[in-house]
């Protein structure tokens, strides 16, 4: 249409303006090798390019990972065994026989967007501002475990550690390197005002620099000229779109405005298969889903009770309707894709007979008729809580609750708002919640079943066991990572058994990308990760 | 078009149509084939058009399951639709003589597998009853602070404009956020969240009626005779500023139950499984392009409210305000 | 006049105040802390409670609510703690396009709602009448959030007409002036659209009943005894009494159209002040949610103000009114 930019246009209205006016424009300066670039659909916006200060929210989590590099990188290749490290900005590293030291050494070519060279001065700033007091990074805990830091030349680090463990690697290299001579300058009590000044001496190691940001609406990521690896060079910019709306944001897809979106509902992954423009992605989330019972409330202070409780609920009728079929049962907090997952784990079944024996069993029967049973006088019936803005949850909670009601059990959906959610959960003011957890690279469960975090911690359910207990011990103490199997499998066993929460599904990850684009997927750690390495045919 | 009869007539068909809908919230449900909570196999029966027939066999465990058709085979049922085949046998059946029975979903299913049209009458009660007691609190709150504010003078009067507009001001969100957190949502709390976000509106436009008409020169004499306060707010302003403020009551309903739809929008509204119009309509919207009978069907029906309501509050205006649209119209030019 | 202005210019500043205070006491009511830290089981108690102290929270109540009155009557709002940005710059750069929206809502609720409402007035009864009226019920029962993706669809996927979001196209910034406007009204189009249809529809009913009002005045039927001819009786006396309360319309409607400009900044990706305080609600940013309060709350009082000034300026007889206040 309009030659002014090569650049097709979408409505009619600004085009006939556009095209009266185009005659005075200069011809647009586009040089030969200029590729269109990516335009990607986002929920959200950017919200900060420094990692220890701004909110951990995925997005921006994913987008610094295009910008900054760490050490080392880990790869997705967790189904088999635990996963390994690839080298990013270390080449190299070695860990010492008795596991106390690890040294890094540079790669010799690595460069900041402005020229100047990654040395082991921006490895030592980026460690002391992550323990800064006054930076207050909430993942500062990970860095307990490094005694001291040791520069030894311009290119080799040596950390010191406490205690050798399985998963030092891991949290030696949380958080991305950061350019000391380009924010070295401001005080540490300052970072937590200073976004402007972080954005204006921006300096990236990864492939992508900032081109340019208008908050809450694009940002655009242009290909880092000193990138030299580790792995491809991008061909193009990429231009993140926030389009807040969900429902505005997939009929924009469809109609071919962006070449990806991530985080797609299942009816949305139906569309895009029925696209032909369009390719869908999936993979898994590296998360499930659970309902938490208070352990604190009778009656789920009972085993037998709660296990009831799993065998009434239909599970597979919740992924099949909520899913389309694309989730899977989850049977346990490991995943099914992960490597430490026991495989002959299998999720109990659907079996509302047996499940309304174990309540009668216990005292439980409908005396006065009205379809609820009672025990002592008091019906069972509770409150499930779960956060307001998350679509398929809440609609869960209806299909449980009617679910429940054919075993005599009353669930009252209840949907509040995340943060006061969280806050009522830790507080222990609730009967159950229906709720999701990440898992984490190192397979650490102590935050949700350990008794000894359950007054201050995540295990807000008030879970006690001893058995329990011992086998997260005995994870944490074990010398490797594979090692560390032997106690999960035990741990998976025994909470398969007393079902503190009753394990609902694995969701999936669904992105869209164009058809015609190569090289493009989306892996449980990362849905930007494979960009540079996205091509297109040949057409701008 | 005579006055009176073009008023009478106005006010029948308002009040017939609000009759019929008042019917259909009351008794509906009951009579309706329908349950509207209960879904049917929404891997099959989900976003089904209007119209569109399923066979529904219910297994003795309580799942219902639907499909397009069933075939006998043999002490098993074959239970073809949704893109698959599923087996049941006899013994499963909550009914084994029995091979399905036959559903028909009038205004189509929701994305899992209830029926619109059920949804759409359990709603109705609920849509109408927290609409309309929204209005009546925002009424009997806005009223008279409108007319004292009108009325008022000097300090008083910007007193109670200042209230009017600090609690305009005030963020809604964050008090439902708020009141969420502390309190079970149910229809009460609706009302009283709605109302109490719904009487600015009305306090203003009573006030500009109160101070306009508080300077006609019958309410002038009136006060000059020593006629006090309220007593000249009741007999000498209310009835004359009830014109306007009668046609904004009966859109008053609308904007509760867009209110609600917003508040459902936002997760605030009634607690689910409740089927009220609004949720309906937020529920409906992010399906607008694939199945647009679940937002489309609710709005219909609002907008009937409306008309009703409308009908009847402009006919017995009409028919009622001495000075109204019969005298505007007698003395327009015949050329009109 | 001037006693006047200067009274409510008082009682806005003392409303600011009040405005303030209740969402202050509010804020702190509300369960939950700043943001993403919340959820997150990586970050032990510990570390939560110092990224509350690095933020300030761990100060008495009353204290940080002492400082920030005191930083605010300075005129510093202080730093976002979700962006670590100065508030003040984060609100002026998501104000102008709230201003813009509810503006452009607001002259089409009027340059529709009004006309429409004198045409059915004047044709009362008749089958234009009940066509406009008919019309008014079926724009007002669209909710705004529904009624904006139902444009969206329309307008800019089936028929791509209109820009589906933001504020501007691409490279935008590079065009002529002209162009840049009609980039940038094109893109108000939708959005304005779904925000002003359904006050337009309300407005419209509104005119109807208070033009019918007024043209039964006497002054009307001395007018027309009097011979005026049909425009300029309509004009002035039926169409400036009426003024009045079509202003305060305009007055109240903007509290609401500031209000509803949420679901519509979210439907259409515009970064306004609507979606900065729902963003700010989630995070629990408390700077930028008592900054975003502020400035709604202030134009809420401008604009009443404003509606009155009118009021008293359309309506000889409220003059007279002040005058004895």
């Amino acid at each position: 249409m309009s030659r002014c930019t090569g650049r097709p246009r979408r409505w009619i209205a600004a085009g006939l303006v556009l095209a009266a006016a185009c005659g005075e424009r200069p011809v647009a300066e586009l040089p030969a090798a200029r590729l269109r670039p990516w335009v990607v659909a986002t929920a959200v916006d950017l919200a900060g390019v420094n990692e220890l200060v701004a909110p951990n929210v995925r997005f921006t989590a994913e987008v610094l990972d295009l910008l900054f590099l760490g050490l080392v990188e880990e790869q997705p290749d967790f189904a088999e065994h635990p996963p390994s490290f690839a080298p990013a900005l270390a080449e190299r590293w070695e860990v010492s026989a008795d596991g106390r030291a690890m040294t890094f050494h540079l790669r010799a070519d690595a460069r900041w967007s402005d020229g100047h060279p990654v040395t082991a001065r921006d490895v030592e700033f980026s460690l002391r501002a992550q323990r800064a007091a006054e930076v207050a990074w909430p993942y500062a805990d990970s860095k307990r475990v490094v005694a001291a830091l040791e520069v030894l030349d311009e290119r080799t680090v040596r950390f010191l550690l406490e205690a050798p463990g399985p998963y030092r690697l891991v949290d030696v290299n949380d958080g991305h390197v950061l350019p000391a001579h380009a924010w070295g300058d401001i005080p540490f009590a300052e970072w937590r005002g200073a976004a402007n000044r972080f954005r204006e001496r921006l300096a990236t190691s990864g492939p992508y620099r900032l081109a340019a940001w208008q908050p809450g609406l694009e940002l655009e990521l242009e290909p880092n000229p000193t990138y030299a690896g580790p792995g491809p060079a991008p061909d193009r910019s990429v231009i993140f779109r926030v389009t807040p709306d969900p429902a505005a944001l997939v009929e924009r897809l469809l109609a071919g405005e962006f070449d990806f979106a991530d985080g797609l509902s299942p009816l949305d992954a139906e569309r895009v298969t029925r696209a032909a423009r369009l390719r869908l992605l999936a993979s898994a989330a590296r998360q499930y889903d659970c309902i938490a019972w208070n352990l604190r409330r009778p009656p789920f202070d009972d085993p037998e009770i709660r296990r009831a409780l799993t065998l009434a609920i239909d599970r597979q009728q919740l992924v099949d309707a909520l899913w389309r079929g694309r989730a899977r049962v989850a049977a346990g907090p490991v995943p099914s894709d992960v490597w430490a997952r026991d495989p002959e784990l299998a999720p109990w079944p659907y079996a509302p007979a047996e499940a309304r024996a174990i309540l009668a069993r216990r005292g439980f029967a409908d005396r006065d008729g009205d379809g609820i049973v009672e025990r002592q006088g008091r019906p069972f019936a509770f409150e499930l809580t779960t956060n307001s803005t998350n679509r398929l949850r809440a609609d869960a909670a209806v299909l449980i609750q009617e679910q429940l009601l054919r075993v005599g059990v009353r669930a009252t959906p209840r949907l509040l708002e995340i943060n006061t959610l969280t806050e009522l959960n830790l507080a222990g003011e609730f009967d159950a919640t229906l709720m999701g957890w990440g898992i984490d690279t190192t397979l650490d469960f102590r935050p949700y079943f350990h008794s000894h975090e359950a007054a201050e911690g995540w295990n807000f359910i008030g879970y006690a066991s001893a058995e329990v207990d011992r086998a997260l011990d005995d994870a944490r103490a074990a010398p490797t990572a594979l090692a560390t199997r032997e106690p999960l499998v035990r741990l998976q066993r025994l909470l398969h058994v007393e079902q503190p929460y009753t394990f609902l599904w694995e969701p999936p990850r669904l992105a869209a990308v164009r058809a015609d684009i190569a090289g493009a997927e989306i892996t449980p750690l990362s849905a930007f990760a494979s960009l540079p390495r996205w091509r297109a045919p040949a057409r701008p | 078009m005579t006055d009176a009869g073009g008023a009478g007539r106005e006010v029948a068909l308002g009040a017939g149509l609000l009759a019929a809908l008042a019917l259909a919230a009351l008794v509906g449900g009951a009579l309706w084939p329908h349950h509207p909570d209960r879904s049917l196999d929404p891997a099959v029966a989900a976003l089904a058009r209007p119209g569109a027939r399923f066979v529904a066999v219910e297994l003795t465990d309580g799942r219902r399951l639907a499909a397009e058709h069933v075939e006998v085979d043999g002490d098993r049922l074959r239970l073809v639709g949704g893109g698959r085949e599923r087996l049941v046998r006899r013994e499963e059946l909550a009914d084994p003589a029995a091979a399905g029975s036959v559903v028909r979903f009038w205004l189509g299913s929701d994305r899992y597998g209830r029926d619109v049209a059920a949804r759409l009458l359990a709603g109705a009660r609920l849509s109408l009853g927290v609409g309309l007691s929204a209005v009546a609190v925002a009424l009997a709150l806005g009223v008279p602070i409108g007319l004292a504010a009108g009325l008022a003078r000097g300090g008083r009067a910007t007193a109670l404009v200042a209230l009017i507009e600090s609690a305009q001001a005030f963020p809604r969100l964050f008090l439902l956020v708020a009141l969420a957190a502390v309190v079970r949502p149910s229809a009460w709390i609706l009302v009283l969240v709605l109302g109490a976000t719904g009487w600015m509106p009305v306090a203003r436009l009573v006030r500009a009626e109160a101070r306009r008409i508080g300077a006609a020169d019958y309410v002038l004499a009136a006060r000059a005779g020593g006629v006090g306060g309220v007593r000249l707010a009741l007999r000498h302003v209310l009835p004359n500023a009830l014109a306007p403020v009668v046609v904004e009551a009966s859109l008053g309903l609308a904007g509760a139950v867009a209110a609600e739809a917003a508040l459902s929008f936002l997760g605030h509204g009634a607690p689910p499984p409740a089927a009220s119009w609004g949720r309906l309509i937020a529920d409906g919207r992010d399906l607008l392009s694939v199945a647009p009978w679940i937002s489309i069907a609710p709005g219909i029906a609002l907008g009937t409210t409306l008309v009703g309501c409308n009908l009847v509050a402009e006919g017995l205006r009409d028919r009622f305000d001495g000075r109204g649209i019969a005298r505007a119209r007698r003395a327009a030019p015949r050329a009109e | 006049m001037t006693a006047f202005v200067a009274r409510r210019v008082v009682a806005g500043l003392l409303l600011l105040w009040l405005v303030l205070t209740a969402t202050f006491a509010l804020l702190h009511l509300l369960p939950g802390g700043p943001g993403a830290l919340s959820e997150d089981p990586r970050v032990p108690a510990s570390q939560r409670l110092r990224v509350r102290a690095a933020l300030g929270l761990d100060r008495p109540l009353a204290e940080r609510y002492v400082r920030y009155l005191a930083a605010t009557a300075r005129g510093d709002w202080g730093i976002s703690f979700a962006r670590q940005r100065p508030v003040a710059e984060l609100v002026a750069e998501a104000a102008p396009h709230t201003v813009t929206l509810a503006g452009a809502a607001l002259g089409l609720e009027f340059l529709l709602g009004v006309p429409l409402g004198a045409l059915a007035a004047r044709r009362a009864g008749r089958a234009l009448d009940h066509a406009v009226r008919a019309l008014a019920l079926a724009l007002w029962s669209m909710p705004a959030f529904w009624l904006g993706l139902a444009l969206l669809l329309a307008l800019a996927v089936e028929w791509p007409l209109l820009p589906a979001g933001g504020i501007a196209s691409p490279a935008a910034a590079s065009w002529p002036v002209l162009a840049r406007l009609g980039d940038a009204l094109a893109h108000l189009a939708l959005p304005a659209l779904a925000l002003g249809l359904p006050a337009a529809a309300a407005t419209a009913r509104f005119a109807r009943a208070v033009l019918l009002e007024s043209a039964s005045e006497p002054f009307a039927l001395a007018g027309r005894a009097r011979g005026l001819r049909p425009t300029a009786l309509f004009l002035r006396h039926t169409l400036r009494p009426a003024g009045a309360p079509l202003v305060e319309l305009a007055g109240l409607s903007t509290a609401g159209l500031l209000s509803g400009s949420l679901t519509v900044e979210v439907v259409f990706s515009r970064p306004g002040l609507g979606r900065l305080a729902y963003d700010a609600l989630e995070s629990r940013d408390y700077p930028v949610l008592l900054a975003v309060t502020a400035a709604v709350a202030a134009a809420v009082v401008l604009a009443g103000l404003a509606a009155d000034l009118a009021q008293a300026a359309l309506d000889p007889r409220s003059r007279t009114r002040e005058r004895h206040d």
